[in-house]
């Protein structure tokens, strides 16, 4: 029994050291990503520049594909207005729409994707040329921008090849998205959760969640970093003692 | 004097009179069928009454230019054909939007290979009458407005070629799995080899969003005519260019004409460096109409089977062959009377454009065995 112990901690140990590197990994990368996006915004819009999509479908009539902007520039709390992409695409009931956030990005040859699940831990991707299967149908989803950036949309027809409901739910093509990755799609007014993964098997990291509200916002919260907690930690135990001394002095 | 003022003054406006009649269709489309349009346009008899004057420039052949101009009558009518061949999807998309192409000036006259200098153009553009399509308009980027008179005039033939990459050893078959993964960019040449040490990668390099022998490959290989391809463009040496001038090597880009692509496939670019993937060394694999995967196999591209049927005219015909389209002449909405003379005449399927598909570049629609309905459709025997 001492001994299961031990090994269930060094296994603990193991786990919790490899996600932590993950994380450096993952915020070096995201330094990396962010300083590329001055270089990438001078590219011509028509061309993909890694920006994040989140789309909505009723299944019929037209869907809602609106571009958040670049993974890297996301702060806890950030959120997006979608009253007018809705009224656009004539959406009458938002709590009943399908929707999810996708897109991916070579930074410098490391090859992330951004994918919102339910609650699961997306699939992971093993290489760059599987990764290349996901970028064509995020391309694709984005050949229908004139100009990209956040807050842009298009409302295209559900039953369109690049439209959300065909790419992520139920088009037949092996090149659209839900057949090369997953549906990153939940339903209605709830909160996804958004993963950042690298092609390269790595486990994908939880950044924090979308949620979809009835006043048609978007929003975005962070997961706190373990760095962040053990500020957050400090900072209380300061204002704790902060809060004890003066007491003492009154004494 | 006043008789002789009058008497010029009359010739003066019957001169005029006579220049407004004299009548201009502008046409444009599918860069795969110009030779076979030219064959009919040229012909004595099957538009104009007799053979016309042709102008051409931008082109190995006459047939094979890019810009045309036929002069000549028509049903005793001065009657000007002028054609810029952009490409099938732009032929489709310019005929229904009105979008405007620009065309030889009236001035230029002869044939010559270059491309026509700037005294050589119409400094006006126009917006083209007729428009050739190697698919029907339901089956192209621009649905809508949809065109209300259009007809099959036979049966473009395409076929896919290689580089002479040494890179490249063994079977010269690609499948439809194959080319969906060349299409994104990403394949290794070891999925085609089967040799897994072959780790340098297989890219497309292809043609433009305007051109219908691309809406047929992305069709009918299954990796979808609005799917964003990753392609590359070559230069004269065989290295990857730039395409954006910002280290972009692989994108949605292409070739606007077939017999320029074609120009770029006949080097060998195992050594060259793969500015995309990183490394050195990569094959290019490529999607051709007949005639410009000749041009293109002369210079050393060596040609593919496609899911291992080559492409021959009678693996076409029994449909064994799956990599072709049907050609369509469109008529823009409300064209003008010598449009349609012109178009009525092209359509014409005992003299028009089919009676003069070569059996090569182009089937004639009575000799076909298989009927498909658009690129995405497999064909079926009859």
């Amino acid at each position: 029994m001492t001994r299961f112990n031990s090994e269930t901690k060094t296994l603990a140990l193991e786990i919790r050291k490899k996600k932590t590197n993950t994380m450096k990994n993952h915020s070096t990368r995201f330094l990396a990503a962010a300083a590329a996006l001055a270089v990438v915004t001078s590219a011509t819009a028509a061309t993909y520049n890694g920006d994040l999509f989140v789309g909505f479908t009723a299944q019929s009539g037209n869907d809602v594909i609106f571009d958040l902007g670049q993974a890297a520039t996301l702060y806890s709390g950030q959120n997006w207005d979608l009253s007018a992409a809705f009224t656009a695409a004539g959406f009458a009931s938002p709590g009943s729409l399908k929707w999810g956030i996708l897109g991916d990005k070579n930074v410098a040859g490391v090859h992330f994707a951004w994918s919102t699940t339910g609650g699961a831990t997306p699939l992971t991707i093993p290489n760059t040329p599987v990764w290349g299967t996901l970028d064509t149908p995020t391309r694709s989803i984005a050949s229908q921008f004139s100009l990209l950036g956040s807050g842009q949309y298009v409302t295209p027809l559900a039953s369109f090849d690049n439209s959300w409901n065909q790419q992520t739910i139920v088009g037949t093509l092996t090149t659209q998205y839900h057949n090369t990755y997953e549906n990153p799609n939940v339903v209605g007014f709830t909160s996804a959760s958004f993963y950042s993964l690298v092609a390269d098997d790595s486990a994908p990291t939880l950044q924090g969640t979308f949620s979809l509200s009835a006043n048609n916002l978007v929003t975005f919260t962070a997961v706190p970093e373990p760095g962040s907690l053990a500020f957050l930690g400090l900072g209380l135990g300061m204002a704790i003692l902060a809060f004890r001394r003066p007491s003492v002095r009154n004494v | 004097m006043n008789l002789k003022k009058s008497l010029i003054a009359g010739a003066l406006s019957l001169g005029l009179v006579s220049f407004a009649d004299a009548a201009t269709v502008y046409m444009t489309g599918s860069t795969a069928m110009r030779s076979t349009v030219y064959a009919t346009l040229n012909a004595a008899g099957a538009v104009f009454d007799a053979a016309p004057t042709f102008a051409g420039r931008d082109g190995s052949s006459a047939g094979g230019c890019n810009y045309m101009t036929f002069v000549g009558n028509i049903g005793g009518v001065s009657t000007t054909v002028k054609c810029h061949w952009s490409g099938s999807e732009g032929g489709v998309k310019d005929v229904a939007t009105g979008q405007l192409e620009t065309f030889l000036a009236d001035s230029t006259s002869g044939y010559v290979s270059t491309a026509p200098v700037a005294a050589e153009l119409d400094p006006t553009a126009h917006a083209a009458d007729l428009g050739m399509a190697d698919n029907s308009q339901a089956f192209s980027r621009t649905t809508t407005p949809v065109l209300a008179t259009g007809a099959k005039v036979g049966i473009i033939t395409f076929t896919w070629v290689r580089n002479p990459s040494t890179l490249w050893t063994g079977s010269n078959n690609i499948t439809d799995q194959q080319i969906r993964q060349a299409l994104g960019g990403f394949a290794k040449l070891s999925l085609i080899t089967g040799v897994p040490t072959d780790n340098s990668y297989v890219y497309v390099s292809g043609r433009d969003n305007l051109s219908g022998t691309r809406v047929n490959a992305l069709g009918t290989s299954g990796f979808g005519i609005f799917t964003t391809p990753n392609q590359i463009e070559l230069n004269a040496s065989g290295d990857m260019i730039d395409l954006s001038g910002v280290g972009d090597y692989a994108g949605d880009y292409g070739f606007s004409s077939g017999g320029t692509l074609a120009g770029t496939l006949g080097v060998d670019t195992a050594t060259k460096a793969d500015n995309f993937n990183g490394g050195t060394g990569f094959s290019v694999i490529s999607y051709l109409g007949r005639s410009d995967a000749n041009k293109a196999i002369g210079l050393g591209a060596i040609e593919l089977t496609l899911n291992g049927v080559p492409q021959s005219v009678a693996n076409v015909k029994e449909g064994r062959y799956n990599y072709w389209g049907t050609e369509y002449i469109y008529q823009k909405n409300s064209a003008g009377s010598d449009a349609v003379t012109v178009y009525n005449k092209l359509a014409n399927t005992a003299t028009g454009i089919n009676n003069y598909c070569d059996g090569s570049n182009a089937i004639k629609l009575g000799d076909m065995h298989a009927t498909r309905t658009g690129p995405t459709v497999d064909p079926v025997h009859n």
